[in-house]
């Protein structure tokens, strides 16, 4: 899926897109691409989290500004892949440190864990139709 | 000798648009277009002719057939780096585009501007979030591609997202011109303003 700054970009009604948005649909995400899902996999195993960390990079590429390197150069090629690697690797690193708080404040015996479990057995609280699905869920298996 | 004016200017650079003439001239030439202090340029088959474009351009279209003199104001046989430190100098260089200005663009990889053209058009501005602003630019450049890419070897009219806050500027050359520079004495005025108001 095409991020919604990029896609903004090259679809203004009537107006060509900008040259920089051009340039990374036509010639550089495609060569770039397969290497950057390849770090994805890499960085994580969870296919949701790779595809969003391969949008972080698409929209780093496109800000920084690709007609800016001669992508015939070897060194500006590196110079492209580490600005979107390094933005991966941040964005994703930021995203652990959120889960280990997450996953801290919600371990055995805190407070939020016992408002889930509270919660998942007190069909009580249950919504109308959340009900419905559980009992069709049932009913289905 | 002609005023400076950047109708002059663009006219030109439009009438070349498509055509290789620039390149053929600025390859015939012996000068050193590209970026002296670039060593690996001196690789490629070729130098870059984008500053070469807008000398011509620049030249051409301030040139008085009856005296055989041009009014341009920037000197001939510079780098690009020359060429900033030249608008530095003369306080020329902003960060805002107006039209009729030469862009540099700035080679984060490089460190250095590695690419001028023409602003023909400033079409629209904004801000990427917590990030400095861009501008949408018409321009006309040499040695472009179809997608605007370095070296494209081509001159074209070319639809361009700008940012300062990546480094690029703009070289205000209409500044320059002696009776703007005397009305912004006398209005107490820099001459940013007087061209933005003209």
């Amino acid at each position: 899926m095409m991020p919604t700054s990029v896609r903004s970009t090259v679809s203004l009604d009537g107006v060509p897109p900008t040259t920089e948005a051009m340039l990374i649909l036509a010639l550089v995400w495609p060569s770039f691409e397969p290497e950057i899902r390849c770090y994805a996999e890499k960085l994580s195993k969870a296919p949701d989290d790779q595809d969003d960390l391969v949008q972080v990079a698409l929209i780093a590429l496109w800000r920084s500004d690709p007609t800016a390197y001669d992508l015939l150069l070897r060194d500006d090629v590196a110079y492209l892949r580490s600005i979107m690697m390094n933005r991966m690797r941040d964005v994703y690193g930021r995203h652990r440190l959120r889960l280990a708080k997450l996953e801290a404040e919600a371990g055995p015996g805190s407070e939020h864990s016992r408002r889930i479990a509270a919660e998942e057995t007190d069909f009580t609280k249950m919504s109308a139709s959340h009900l419905r699905a559980l009992v069709t869920q049932i009913q289905e298996a | 000798m002609l005023s400076l004016s950047h109708q002059l200017l663009i006219a030109k650079a439009r009438a070349l648009v498509g055509t290789g003439l620039v390149a053929e001239i600025a390859l015939d030439e012996t000068s050193s277009d590209g970026d002296a202090s670039v060593g690996f340029l001196h690789v490629r088959a070729r130098p870059s002719w984008d500053l070469a474009f807008v000398q011509h351009c620049g030249y051409w279209s301030h040139r008085d057939p009856s005296t055989g003199r041009s009014s341009w104001p920037i000197p001939r046989n510079i780098t690009r780096s020359e060429l900033a430190q030249f608008g530095t100098a003369r306080r020329i260089l902003h960060e805002r585009p107006s039209t009729g200005d030469i862009f540099l663009q700035y080679g984060p990889s490089r460190k250095a501007f590695v690419h001028v053209g023409i602003v023909m058009a400033v079409l629209d501005e904004g801000a990427y979030e917590l990030e400095a602003p861009y501008f949408d630019l018409y321009t006309v450049e040499g040695d472009t591609g179809v997608h605007g890419q370095l070296r494209g070897g081509k001159t074209l009219r070319v639809r361009r997202r700008l940012c300062p806050g990546r480094g690029d500027r703009f070289l205000s050359w209409m500044e320059l011109d002696p009776h703007v520079q005397q009305l912004a004495r006398s209005l107490s005025l820099p001459a940013a303003s007087i061209i933005r108001c003209a």
